[in-house]
């Protein structure tokens, strides 16, 4: 402990002018923040850009004091502990590029009136996240190189690398999966594991690289992980992605009263040149308790036949369920790629069934916190960590409604307007996001604002309805017997 | 007397060059062992693979009895390794450069440091980025004598520097030779002459030879055999292996005895010739010995 701290010490004496440059444009950040209608337009973008490339080029001077590859430093011959020495370089990343930033975000939190709950949290947790797929990932590359101009060139293979894989697989995957898209509330899913995956790496290279220093395996380890990042970011398998969601949700228990059916409907019609197939999936919940809306995303459902075989089908789209306690009946299409395959399992099965398997996502969202607010030209608190306002020069002179929320926007909202005679509602509903984090983008603005609406309103009054944040809940259905209609054979598709 | 560095069989392979190719040496205690050979001999490699900054590829090394591929913080405390080519935090002052590193070692001696500031006349105020290539090396020296390690590792110190800086460095090497063990790597002969007390000779990654300098020096002789007639030397088909560099004029021979004996190099030399007018016999300094041992191989050498 006491060599950590004497390493550090020598570091922050080696880098307290590039500190206070980043101190500067950390201040300048804040002020530019607060003064958005400031003359100086260039200075916004000027604190937003030298940010990052400040705390990448004091991680980098940091890690290189005492680079790892080469054999000419000083400090191999000398009684270096490598646990020491990657433990100050990992304090001083947090105390000096970190906990800076995270005061610069938190100050202009708190002078923007945010509530501390949920903000400071939040914020801490965009923080977190991104020491761990920005910050560390960038002492990762430092610390397998062993100066400026090598680490500029390991960062532009870095860029080029998961661009090559995105050039070369984009476009064969998307063909591929044209109807299966990933769900909307699976999207955070890729951009985790891919985190997950670095975050692992990362820490594995830099344990590998300052206990034992294998400069070349590492380096091949990284770009292993770069290729492999990229087609995760690329593709999910469906199975990955509805495990982790069904992992982090909660087992839909009986007593809630929220009963959920689905009544597939698969219809095959043999043609000359190959049979088609259609099916739509409607799906009934009822017993959503009173004053709750229930949110069911496209959800996947598996046909199973003979020999393991398996066929995967999406459900059409999202829906949230409004009316209750009414039973609701969603009906969706689903798509086939592959008619053969029903085909196939209608002709061996007798009763010209199949056996199916849905992963069903629900999200029951509370009832909404609803207030009636006064906009003027500046944030008020609308309640749920919000802040709402009417913009009147925004979007080049147009008039909007804008609202916005302290790091990121993690539950659903809705705003209802009014304007004229008789009262006209325009609503505005942001989609429904639910990450598993709080946050989900790596941004520095610790503020995210939506606009969210544009109609002129005569009247400053509105109505804010924020839902969240949502219970999850995950239900597998086995659906046993599948009915297929075989409809008449005729010459061609209609 | 025990050894301090100890190799058997050392082998380094960069790809397909061997830099250093079974290589056998032992430095005992107490010694300034002078490691000399060509550029590009292995001298260098040899000494990273020792001071674990390369591992070996084969064979194995020992140095102060701990195998080299786990020389870790704990034996650094009690070695000192200067190099031509080590890149020291040039924006430290020598005085911070000096402060910084005495909590690494528990047997810092800040009255040895400020006495080796003041003999080398370092300017402790100085970034260690405006000092001279001369200056900077006698930095790394007192970084590493201050504490008073056991072996002191030395890998081309003297190269380019100035005659007043060497000697102030040798001075310094001398003045510590009493507790600490030396290796020192040149391929200047004259630089480590006066001071060592053993001497390695290294080529093409393999150790010709390793003895004490003064046996290595009574056992060279420059010879010079003034003859009346050399007809008669070409009468003898063979010369003893231990004489190199056989020059002949019409009557005179040159050569150099390796094995030097006075009895039995002028017995030889009889046997050789027969009736002589003269024999000259001269020591020979070391950079003449290795010019002949670089020139000549060294596989009868030893």
């Amino acid at each position: 402990m006491k060599q950590l701290i004497h390493i550090f010490k020598k570091d922050f004496r080696h880098l307290w002018s590039e500190l206070l440059l980043f101190a500067a444009f950390l201040g300048l950040y804040v002020w530019t923040e607060l003064h958005p209608d400031t003359a100086f337009i260039t200075l916004p973008v000027l604190a937003k850009v030298m940010i990052p490339i400040g705390a990448a080029y004091v991680i980098v001077r940091l890690v290189h004091a005492e680079a790892i590859p080469g054999h000419n430093q000083f400090w191999l011959t000398r009684p270096y502990r490598w646990r020491s020495l990657l433990g100050a370089k990992l304090v001083f990343i947090l105390l000096c590029v970190n906990l800076p930033m995270f005061a610069a975000r938190a100050t202009l939190l708190l002078l923007q009136d945010f509530p501390l709950s949920p903000g400071l949290l939040n914020l801490a947790w965009s923080q977190l996240e991104m020491t761990a797929v920005i910050f560390l990932p960038l002492a990762a590359i430092a610390a397998l190189t062993a100066g400026l101009a090598s680490f500029i060139s390991a960062l532009i293979v870095g860029i080029l690398v998961p661009a090559g894989v995105l050039v070369l697989f984009q476009y064969p995957y998307f063909q591929r999966a044209t109807f299966f898209g990933p769900v909307e509330t699976d999207n955070w899913i890729p951009g985790f594991y891919a985190s997950v995956m670095m975050v692992l790496v990362v820490g594995g290279l830099l344990y590998g690289q300052y206990k034992s220093r294998r400069n070349w395996l590492s380096r091949v380890v990284a770009l292993v992980t770069l290729v492999a990042g990229s087609m995760i970011c690329l593709h999910v398998p469906q199975a990955m992605s509805a495990g982790l969601n069904a992992w982090i949700a909660e087992p839909l228990p009986e007593n809630t009263g929220i009963q959920l059916r689905l009544t597939p409907e698969m219809e095959m019609q043999p043609f000359k040149d190959g049979s088609f197939v259609s099916s739509r999936m409607p799906v009934s919940i009822s017993g959503v308790p009173e004053g709750h809306l229930i949110y069911v995303p496209r959800f996947p459902v598996t046909f199973k036949g003979d020999g393991g075989r398996a066929q995967a089908w999406f459900s059409g789209w999202s829906s949230l369920y409004r009316p209750q306690p009414a039973v609701v009946n969603y009906q969706s299409k689903a798509f086939t790629t592959d008619p053969s395959f029903v085909s196939v399992q209608v002709a061996n099965s007798r009763g010209r069934s199949l056996h199916a398997q849905a992963s069903v996502d629900l999200y029951l969202f509370p009832p909404a916190i609803t207030k009636k607010v006064r906009l003027g030209n500046t944030p008020a608190n609308v309640g749920g960590g919000f802040q709402c306002y009417f913009n009147l020069l925004a979007g080049g002179g147009f008039r909007s409604t804008r609202c916005r929320s302290a790091v990121g926007w993690p539950f659903m909202m809705r705003v209802s307007m009014t304007r004229g005679e008789p009262a006209e509602t325009k609503t505005y509903e942001d989609e429904s996001q639910y990450p598993l984090v709080p946050s989900n983008n790596f941004t520095l603005s610790s503020v995210e604002e939506r606009s969210v609406g544009w109609a002129e309103p005569v009247s400053p009054e509105f109505t804010v309805s924020i839902l969240g944040p949502p219970r999850h809940f995950h239900r597998e259905v086995d659906l046993d017997e599948v009915h297929v209609t075989l409809l008449p054979a005729t010459e061609r598709r209609q | 007397m025990s050894t301090v560095i100890s190799a058997t069989g050392l082998t380094k392979r960069f790809r397909r060059t061997e830099a250093v190719d079974g290589l056998n040496l032992e430095v005992s205690e107490g010694s300034i062992f002078g490691l000399i050979g060509p550029n590009g001999a292995g001298k260098t490699t040899t000494i990273k693979v020792l001071m674990n900054i390369h591992k070996p590829t084969a064979g194995h090394a020992e140095v102060l009895g701990v195998d080299s591929r786990r020389i870790g913080p704990a034996e650094f405390t009690k070695i000192g390794y200067v190099s031509e080519s080590q890149e020291l935090p040039e924006w430290m002052t020598v005085e911070y450069f000096l402060s910084y590193l005495k909590p690494f070692y528990p047997t810092w001696d800040d009255a040895r440091a400020s006495e080796l500031v003041r003999q080398f006349d370092l300017p402790l105020k100085r970034q260690l980025k405006h000092l001279s290539r001369g200056m900077k090396m006698k930095a790394a020296l007192v970084s590493s004598l201050a504490y008073r390690p056991k072996l002191l590792v030395l890998d081309e110190p003297f190269s380019g520097l100035d005659p007043m800086v060497r000697e102030d460095l040798a001075e310094g090497l001398v003045d510590s030779a009493d507790e600490t063990s030396i290796l020192v790597s040149s391929h200047d002969l004259g630089d480590i002459e006066s001071f060592s007390s053993h001497i390695g000779y290294i080529e093409n990654g393999k150790l010709r030879f390793s003895e004490e300098m003064s046996s290595l020096t009574s056992r060279f002789r420059e010879i010079e055999v003034t003859v009346e007639s050399t007809a008669k030397i070409f009468q003898n088909h063979r010369w003893p292996h231990t004489w190199l560099r056989p020059d002949t004029t019409p009557a005179v021979v040159r050569f150099v005895e390796s094995q030097f004996d006075p009895e039995r190099t002028q017995n030889d030399i009889r046997s050789m010739f027969g009736d002589l007018v003269q024999i000259s016999v001269n020591p020979m300094p070391l950079r003449a010995i290795f010019v002949t041992l670089a020139r000549t191989g060294t596989k009868t050498a030893a």
